[in-house]
């Protein structure tokens, strides 16, 4: 009773006390009372108890479902019955309402039935047991008929604590007596009052309803029901419930049973269609519109390989799939884009009409087929370009609103593709030039200029861009005459510029007697001084023409870098930010590739030079000054700078301005290497040097390592260990350097092994983590000879133990590989010959390292981690086999049966077994292996009673360091 | 529903519940709307927190009382428990991890059996991160009724607003109800600053909990 009143109180308390503390402590002793035995009787007992208030009752209700979910297996056997009862009781006591705690007793009870099998249930099992009741006390039906609405639901609820085999044969049990819930629903139709629920409990069976043929659904009369609801305003939501949940039922078993399939799929397509007309119908609540439109939806996505027939019947589909499109509400519209998509994929593939044999039939039906959607595809163009125009009170929208219109833009950018792949990319670019130049053409000059339909045509003509041919000469000669005139709005000009950008490569290869390029830098140059975005597009579009058109503009340097002088100077009245001036950097840098050697070193030093001389001020500047300028004013120079590295593709001409900048670079290193940040950005420009100068990079790369190895013992930057990552992929297999990278790694790692000594370590520093570990898989990629028979393997593999448990993604999934990449490495092509230190090294580290990645597997881990910590047993298992079951066998037993029975232990070890004298096994057979590891996972997760029993048994966290050559204990 | 005794407010108020997998933002999200902070580090939610979050529409003042709730552990918290008197909600996933979108249909589903016909939105969060694995093109979820669909970033502010103008519409049955400022506890100007350096500080902080970008990469096989 105490216990009873003091729950009331906590709930009062959680739900309406003023302070957090209190509600907190509430919260808590809540939900330490549902994980007591207790839970069981004083919910029971308040739920009995007229006195319960609302909130006592829902509580109560949620405690008892949790406890039938996740805690029945703490009942003794016998309690079963009472508790079967007891159940049935409330849901008759609860049949009225509260509607909220019938619910949730009625998933108590579908809960229980997942643990229990029919057998066990008694009387007849569930279903039997609804049925008498229905016949003889109808006042029961509405609890019932919600009982029979969750009880499919629960089938694939995996919160319930029960195991994988125990819930597919529940999903049998419900499937096998389908036929029988649907009778038991349509006797409940003859309550009116009741349709509602009789749907709702309709659809959730229909997914377990693949025992009931497609020609009983046609003429059942739940069916009709739900057919004839879709034009009621009060049913409408549960109809199409229904109707969707039948669209997936005709689909769910492929494409073999169409056949069969096919009265009902005409019955749906024939109503869903009727269904038309209402779309257009403002009267219409939206979110009434929406359903409809999800049908429609529903339908062509599922229907597409239909659809693509081409056939008058599906034709009719389409052209209303092209209704919804054209709905005002772009969310509406929208959800066809997806329908468009595949129906494009589905025509345009060979694949899909590989049924008509030889190679000439294929052809000659693809374009039949392509013929027949060429209409539809016309008008999908048509209806959604509008979508694209800039509103008119554009400016007064809010920032979200403008990212919104962006967004919105894409997708139809989208859409356009999918067309120009059935229609062709010239078909469609005519389409939408006729646009263009009918909005060109009702513009007058004069003030009231409507540029936004010149604007959105032209959006459309670049979002095809990668569709058109570069040899194209109809169309884009006109639209490329035309950009340079039309008028300096500055929408308007960033699309022009986008569109620059977009038609570089057939700029590129426009004829040379054409000069086409000096009048589009012209309108590019005055985009720049025109508004950001603007100017971001133009920068961008001097990107992709230097990309593409760098031969043409290796002559014209000078130009190109006034432009960037400017730009980067800030004066000259450019509107262009930070950001964006890196896209001038990269045009420059390509173009200056293409320079012979010694051109492009000078112009090199003229691209660094903006950069450089500032950064040489700031370091002039007395030392403590320069320790206390702000990360952001080094790196913006030095992001630039790597950026040159990145794209000035001539490794000598890098090699060089790499070691004339290397003593700035080495001040940089020594005065600030405790700031993350500029550290972070010096070493991403001397990856690029590395990257692109290769072994050109000479004397600064020894000076380079010395300084990072020595740093990095201080200051423990990650970004030091990412940089070496670079220089091991570059030098990792070059005989010469073997004895300088040697050192390196021993550095680097040795100390890295002292600073991630337990898991807490890990925990604070995942970045450092995460780049020994990406930096050791590169070294066995590389440079394996160096790293396996070094000493620093050994305690890498022994640290890799220790943080395999860091909840943090990357981090742990670096580990991960890592640990694969060793086990793997034994059995690679070449791997005999470190067959024998590895073994050394994992072998005596066996036991513990099963343990570890069992513990992992059964909790110590989320479970979105399974399936890498399953790679690596499966890996270690590959690799070394029966010992792999003699480890596993010493650690299951450790877990109480309690938590995994003897049975699935030994289910477990024999898996193990078979996939280790399966080496080089199937992928199939890895595949039935990693789904056991999942299943095993599973059942020790089920509750947190047995996740605590296993981890407690297990206790990875304190294996770290125990002697390797000993058996565990515990 | 706000609670009774913390509602000295004269306002209309509602209670939102916020649900969704662990790691998917949820309190970043409402910490943001509170001071503008973002916090990388991550701790996550053990049971729930309460946060009264107030918005200024041309219809008058309303406060959105935000149960944000703990998602992370399967046996945490006391999950629907803190649902009762909900009156709308926020499912969030995180669009760089497949799995907390194909929960969601759960966390809905679970919403439902408590809060019947609650506006409801669904948020698609760090849209800014690159390596994104649901597509928006992917999210179908929504065309389920009274739900709506944003893409967020709790990080970088993107559609913070969205989320609550819907439910604001829905529960005022006004469709053109708007918002007239930002929301409540603009910080003044000094704070501004302090927040920023604040930001910026985190950033660094968090910057340690994050692996170097690298942006092209390529993988290690």
């Amino acid at each position: 009773m105490e216990l009873q009143n003091t729950v009331k109180e906590a709930l009062t308390a959680l739900y309406h006390h003023p302070d957090d503390a209190v509600r907190a402590q509430a919260d808590r002793w809540l939900q330490d009372f549902q994980h007591t035995l207790d839970a069981w009787q004083v919910s029971d007992n308040l739920l009995h108890d007229a006195s319960s208030n609302i909130e006592t009752l829902i509580f109560c209700s949620q405690t008892l479902r949790s406890k039938v979910q996740h805690d029945f297996e703490e009942l003794p056997a016998e309690a079963f019955r009472p508790l079967r009862d007891s159940l049935y009781a409330l849901l008759k006591k609860f049949s009225k309402g509260p509607p909220k705690v019938r619910t949730q007793i009625s998933i108590g009870i579908a809960a229980l039935a997942v643990h229990v099998s029919v057998e066990n249930w008694g009387d007849g099992g569930i279903l039997k047991w609804i049925s008498n009741e229905m016949g003889t006390h109808s006042e029961y039906i509405p609890g019932l008929l919600e009982l029979l609405i969750v009880l499919p639901e629960e089938a694939y609820n995996y919160r319930i604590a029960a195991r994988p085999e125990r819930r597919r044969q529940f999903e049998e049990e419900l499937a096998s007596s389908a036929k029988y819930a649907l009778n038991l629903l349509t006797a409940c139709l003859n309550f009116s009052e009741l349709k509602e629920q009789v749907l709702e409990s309709f659809a959730s069976w229909l997914r377990l309803s693949r025992g009931v043929s497609a020609s009983t659904l046609a003429s059942h009369p739940l069916v009709q029901t739900a057919l004839s609801c879709l034009n009621s305003e009060q049913y409408l939501e549960a109809a199409v419930n229904v109707v969707s949940e039948l669209i997936h039922y005709t689909t769910a078993n492929g494409s073999v049973g169409v056949a069969t399939q096919m009265p009902l799929i005409h019955l749906l397509v024939s109503h869903v269609m009727g269904l038309k007309d209402q779309l257009k119908d403002s009267s219409k609540d939206e979110e009434d519109i929406k359903a409809i439109a999800r049908l429609f939806a529903d339908m062509g996505d599922s229907y597409v390989d239909l659809i693509a027939s081409g056939s008058d019947e599906s034709m009719l589909v389409v052209n209303a799939l092209l209704e919804v499109t054209s709905h005002p509400d772009y969310d509406i519209s929208s959800m066809t884009y997806n329908f468009w998509h595949h129906l494009q994929l589905k025509l345009t593939r060979r694949e899909s009409y590989s049924s008509h044999g030889s190679d000439a039939f294929i052809e000659e039906e693809r374009k039949k087929r392509l013929h027949i959607f060429h209409l539809p595809f016309q008008m999908l163009v048509s209806l959604v370009n509008f979508r694209v125009e800039y509103p008119q009170k554009y400016d007064d929208l809010s920032e979200e609103d403008h990212k919104d219109f962006k967004h919105i833009r894409y997708a139809v950018g989208d859409v356009l593709v999918d067309a120009t792949e059935v229609l062709g990319g010239e078909a469609t670019l005519k389409l939408l030039y006729i646009k263009l130049v009918e909005a060109v053409g009702n513009c007058s000059n004069d003030e009231n200029y409507k540029w936004q339909p010149v604007e959105s045509a032209l959006y459309c003509i670049q979002a095809i861009s990668k569709s058109i041919s570069p040899q194209e000469m109809e169309i884009i000669p006109q639209v490329m005459t035309l950009l340079a005139k039309l008028p300096q709005q500055p929408q308007l000009l960033q699309t022009v510029c986008a569109t620059i950008g977009a038609y570089s490569k057939w700029i590129s290869s426009a004829p040379v007697e054409q000069p086409i390029l000096p009048p589009l830098v012209d309108t590019l140059t005055k985009a720049m001084s025109t508004s950001e975005d603007a100017a971001a597009a133009a920068t961008l579009a001097f990107k992709y023409i230097c990309e593409d058109c760098r031969k043409q503009f290796s002559g014209s340097l000078d130009g190109l870098f006034h432009i960037y002088h400017i730009a980067i100077s800030g004066e000259g009245g450019y509107k262009l930010q930070a950001d964006d001036s890196m896209y001038l950097v990269e045009a420059l840098s390509v173009v200056i590739t293409e320079l012979p050697k010694e051109h492009a070193k000078a112009a090199m030093e003229l691209l660094c030079l903006p950069s450089i001389t500032p950064l040489q001020k700031m370091i002039g500047q007395e030392g403590v000054t320069f320790q206390q300028i702000p990360a952001r004013q080094l790196t913006f120079h030095m992001d630039r700078i790597a950026c040159i590295f990145r794209n000035v593709n001539l490794p000598e001409v890098v090699a060089d301005a790499m070691l004339t900048l290397w003593p700035l670079f080495k001040t940089i290193f020594d005065q600030r290497a405790w700031d993350m940040r500029t550290m972070e950005s010096l070493c991403r420009a001397c990856k690029y040097a590395v990257r692109t100068s290769g072994r050109y990079m000479g004397i600064t790369i020894g000076a380079m390592l010395e300084t990072i190895q020595s740093l990095y013992q201080r200051h423990n930057q990650a970004c030091f260990l990412y940089l070496s990552s670079e220089v091991i992929k570059i030098f990792g297999s070059d005989p010469s350097c073997a004895s300088f990278l040697r050192s390196l790694i021993a550095i680097l790692f040795s100390h890295t092994t002292k600073l991630l000594s337990t898991i807490q370590d890990f925990t604070a520093r995942p970045d450092i983590a995460d780049d020994c570990y990406l930096l050791a898989s590169r070294c066995i990629r590389y440079c394996p000879d160096l790293f396996i028979p070094s000493s620093v393997f050994p305690s890498l593999v022994d640290c890799a133990m220790i943080g395999i448990t860091i909840q943090h993604r990357d981090a742990c999934r670096s580990i991960l590989t890592f640990l694969s990449d060793v086990l793997d490495l034994g059995n690679s092509s070449n791997g005999d010959k470190y067959r024998s230190i590895t073994d050394s090294v994992v072998v005596p580290r066996g036991s513990s390292l099963t343990r570890i990645l069992i513990a992992s597997l059964t909790g110590a881990l989320p479970s979105s981690r399974i399936e890498e910590v399953s790679y690596v047993v499966l890996s270690l298992t590959r690799s070394y086999g029966a010992r792999v079951v003699e480890w596993a066998k010493g650690i299951m037993t450790l877990i109480p049966a309690a938590a995994l029975t003897e049975a699935e232990c030994t289910r477990f070890l024999q898996s193990l077994a078979d996939a280790a004298t399966t080496a080089g096994s199937s992928s199939d057979r890895s595949a039935s292996f990693l789904n056991m590891l999942e299943e095993v996972s599973e059942v020790c997760r089920r509750n947190k009673t047995v996740q605590e029993i296993v981890q407690g048994a297990l206790r990875p966290i304190d294996l770290h360091f125990t002697p390797l050559s000993k058996d565990i204990t515990v | 529903m706000a609670l009774p005794n913390q509602q000295t407010v004269e306002y209309p108020s509602f209670k939102l519940v916020l649900v969704g997998d662990g790691g998917t933002g949820k309190t970043t999200f409402v910490k943001r709307h509170l001071t503008g902070e973002f916090e990388k580090k991550y701790e996550p939610t053990i049971g729930v927190e309460v946060h009264p979050l107030d918005f200024h529409t041309n219809c008058g003042r309303i406060r959105f009382y935000c149960w944000d709730t703990a998602g992370q552990e399967k046996f945490g918290g006391l999950r629907d428990g803190y649902y009762i008197h909900g009156q709308c909600a926020i499912i969030m996933f995180d669009v760089t991890a497949r799995l907390t979108y194909k929960n969601v249909p759960t966390w809905h589903r679970d919403l439902c059996r408590v809060c019947e016909n609650i506006p409801v939105v669904l948020c698609g969060n760090k849209v800014d991160v690159k390596n994104r694995q649901v597509k928006a093109k992917m999210v179908t979820f929504h065309r389920k009724k009274n739900l709506q669909y944003y893409e967020i970033s709790a990080k970088s502010n993107y559609n913070f607003e969205k989320p609550f103008l819907y439910l604001a519409r829905k529960l005022a049955g006004d469709p053109n109800l708007h918002f007239v400022e930002s929301p409540a506890l603009a910080p003044p100007e000094v704070q501004i600053d302090l927040a920023q350096q604040q930001l910026h500080e985190q950033e660094l902080a968090a910057a340690a909990a994050q692996p170097l970008p690298d942006d092209d990469d390529e993988s290690l096989d």
